[in-house]
């Protein structure tokens, strides 16, 4: 440790010995390589699951036929509303499952039927909303909604569900290494704690780029590791594969003992009417006092066998004891399934940390927060590395195009995806209501915008693309709104009016955006072109290339 | 109210521990405190950090309660930061 340079220009400088430098330096060119080799599915990881903090909320502002405000109806009400139409439209389903509405942009309940035949669409199942006030499905417009962005940080798209999750595996243990690198190649991580020198180039970067991961490190480990704990059995099959062996039995054994007590009854083939609903969640309540009832699941309803599942809302980050399961018959609680395992209960806090499900606005926005520190983070180290190659080149000397690539494609990776997801929800009120498979259209709404946005990155000069990109991306930002008002009836004001702030929420977030956006913009403007005088600093800043 | 509460106590312990760091003490008050301060401040910003957690904690239980703490670390880490920030381009 003895062979650190004196400045705490830290990775910069230190970064090239390789891995067969001293600790330190095998370190930082760790963490400079683990992090930008996969930097662009870390960052649309990132940005996607940041987003995916207020999946409810884009969901609620992408279906504009649901209602504002949620009418007053209680649990039992909205349950037998629920059932009676399940019944009604369903009657031979293997299971019935109502949910109810929580306070995150959910207005409708929601019924959802196995069936035991594919209907005349060919499909097995129906999903649908009900309006509370009438009880009868809404027409709402096909979307991807929140959950669509959201599920992409995981699950990314256009690719095989099994190549995606080690596509973000791979990535995400490429950022817990550069996450812990990192750490170890920053001496001066106390020193430096609230240090952001602003307009001295490089150094500038380094600063950002330090300051956004140190004040949100427990974040950045805690959400790259839980991310990890997701999937730890596609990860490191040899665990359970060593344990219990490869035949399915053994391994469903193993997915009993992590998980015990989810197994469901067979049907017997013998009729038997359910118990009132109520009666149940009667039950549950006397379990759950103060918590919000938040589904009911039947499966195999009419049967002798029938199991009722009653669910609340998480509460906490322990997510064991949150079902109760009866008889759907007799109303006799099945008893409580077995304890979890320590590993399970531990894996359990871990993913509810992750999804952050407990937390309500105050905590939801800090969860958001800290996903765009995580953003800004890897934007920066992929800036940082560009720059610091482009300032090795020496005057009058062509940049390695290796370093010209880099910089094109910083452009198109950290604008050109949130104007491909600000084109997707234009796309949202801007595709006709009635298009065929709306939803993907949607979403080619938005990888088609990333991918011109990349188009635009090799075609100009770099400063101005990042000028242009900035610029298109704040207009898209602060005019969303004016186009939602123009093609909805739940524009800006309305929402406002009626008090559904979740809408309004919303564009009022996109109008915030977008003047952050236009500051950035007049930022990258030349110094020339900016109405009010640039701070010597800036400019020096801007003359340095920053 | 809580969270407000826990915001400020998290921030006056961020000031304090930055307080404590002598460039950074140059920009918030103009001069760097001597051994005994600088001691006062560290253990003055550990506390209300410790006391913050606490609260939390006592509020939303352990676990609930620590993400609580680490969301107004990091909040109150960046406003000081914003406003060391804000001090130096003024000098």
């Amino acid at each position: 440790m003895s062979d650190q340079p004196a400045d705490n220009s830290d990775a910069e400088h230190i970064e090239t010995g390789g891995l067969h430098g001293a600790f330190r330096q095998s370190m930082a060119w760790l963490h400079t390589w683990s992090g930008i080799v996969l930097s662009i599915i870390l960052y649309f990881i990132f940005v996607t699951g940041t987003a995916g903090y207020f999946n409810y909320e884009i969901d609620h502002w992408m279906t504009p036929e649901m209602p504002g405000a949620l009418p007053a109806a209680s649990t039992d009400e909205m349950v037998e509303m629920g059932l009676t139409y399940l019944r009604r439209e369903t009657p031979d389903a293997t299971r019935h499952f109502v949910s109810m509405p929580i306070d995150r942009g959910d207005r409708t309940v929601r019924v959802f039927a196995n069936l035991k035949e594919p209907n005349e669409d060919g499909e097995r199942f129906i999903n649908t909303y009900l309006d509370l006030r009438t009880g009868e499905p809404i027409e709402v417009r096909d979307t991807g909604g929140g959950m669509a962005l959201y599920r992409m940080h995981w699950a990314l798209h256009y690719l095989p569900n099994s190549a995606a999750t080690y596509i973000v595996g791979i990535a995400t243990l490429f950022m817990f290494l550069a996450i812990i690198t990192g750490i170890v190649t920053h001496k001066k991580i106390f020193i430096d704690f609230f240090t952001l020198r602003l307009g001295k180039g490089q150094r500038s970067w380094l600063d950002g780029h330090n300051i956004s991961s140190v004040l949100a490190l427990p974040f950045m480990i805690m959400i790259t590791y839980s991310g990890l704990v997701f999937y730890d059995l596609e990860y490191s099959p040899g665990t359970m594969f060593l344990t219990m062996g490869v035949e399915q039995d053994a391994i469903d054994e193993y997915y009993q003992h992590l998980r015990p007590g989810l197994e469901f009854p067979e049907a017997t083939g013998k009729e038997a009417p359910i118990i009132d609903p109520a009666l149940v969640i009667a039950q549950a309540r006397t379990t759950w006092p103060e918590a919000q009832i938040r589904f009911i699941d039947i499966f195999n309803p009419g049967d002798e066998a029938a199991m009722m599942r009653v669910g609340r809302t998480t509460d906490g980050i322990n997510r064991g004891g949150s079902i109760l399961q009866f008889s759907a018959v007799t109303g006799e609680a099945f008893p409580e399934p077995p304890p979890m395992p320590a590993n399970s209960v531990f894996a359990d806090a871990t993913l509810a940390l992750h999804e952050g499900r407990f937390a309500n606005y105050w905590l939801r926005w800090g969860y958001f927060l800290s996903g765009v520190l995580g953003c800004a983070m890897i934007a920066t180290g992929m800036l940082l590395w560009a720059k610091k190659r482009r300032t090795r080149t020496k005057k009058n000397t062509p940049a390695a195009a290796s370093v010209v690539f880099v910089e094109r494609t910083n452009v198109a990776i950290i604008v050109g995806l949130l104007l491909g997801v600000a084109a997707y929800f234009w796309a949202n009120r801007l595709l006709p209501v009635d298009l065929a498979d709306r939803a993907a259209w949607e979403m080619h709404c938005l990888f088609g915008v990333w991918a011109l946005s990349f188009l635009h990155a090799g075609l100009r000069e770099v400063r101005r693309a990042w000028r242009e990109q900035v610029g298109l991306l704040a207009g898209l930002c602060l005019l969303l709104p004016i186009v939602n008002a123009l093609t909805t009836n739940t524009h800006l004001v309305a929402s406002i009016q009626s008090g559904d702030w979740v809408r309004a929420g919303f564009d009022l977030t996109m109008l915030t955006f977008g003047l952050i956006l236009i500051v950035i913009w007049r930022r990258l403007l030349p110094p020339e072109k900016r109405h009010v005088e640039a701070p010597i600093s800036m400019q020096a800043s801007h003359e340095a290339g920053v | 109210m809580t969270y407000l509460f826990g915001l400020l106590v998290a921030t006056l312990g961020m000031l304090c521990i930055a307080a404590a760091q002598s460039k950074q003490a140059k920009l918030l008050l103009q001069r760097s405190l001597n051994e005994s301060q600088t001691r006062t401040a560290i253990w003055l910003g550990s506390a209300l950090l410790v006391s913050c957690a606490w609260q939390c904690v006592a509020a939303y239980g352990l676990g609930i309660g620590l993400t609580t703490f680490f969301a107004h670390a990091c909040f109150a880490a960046w406003l000081v930061a914003g406003l060391i920030t804000w001090r130096r381009s003024r000098t």
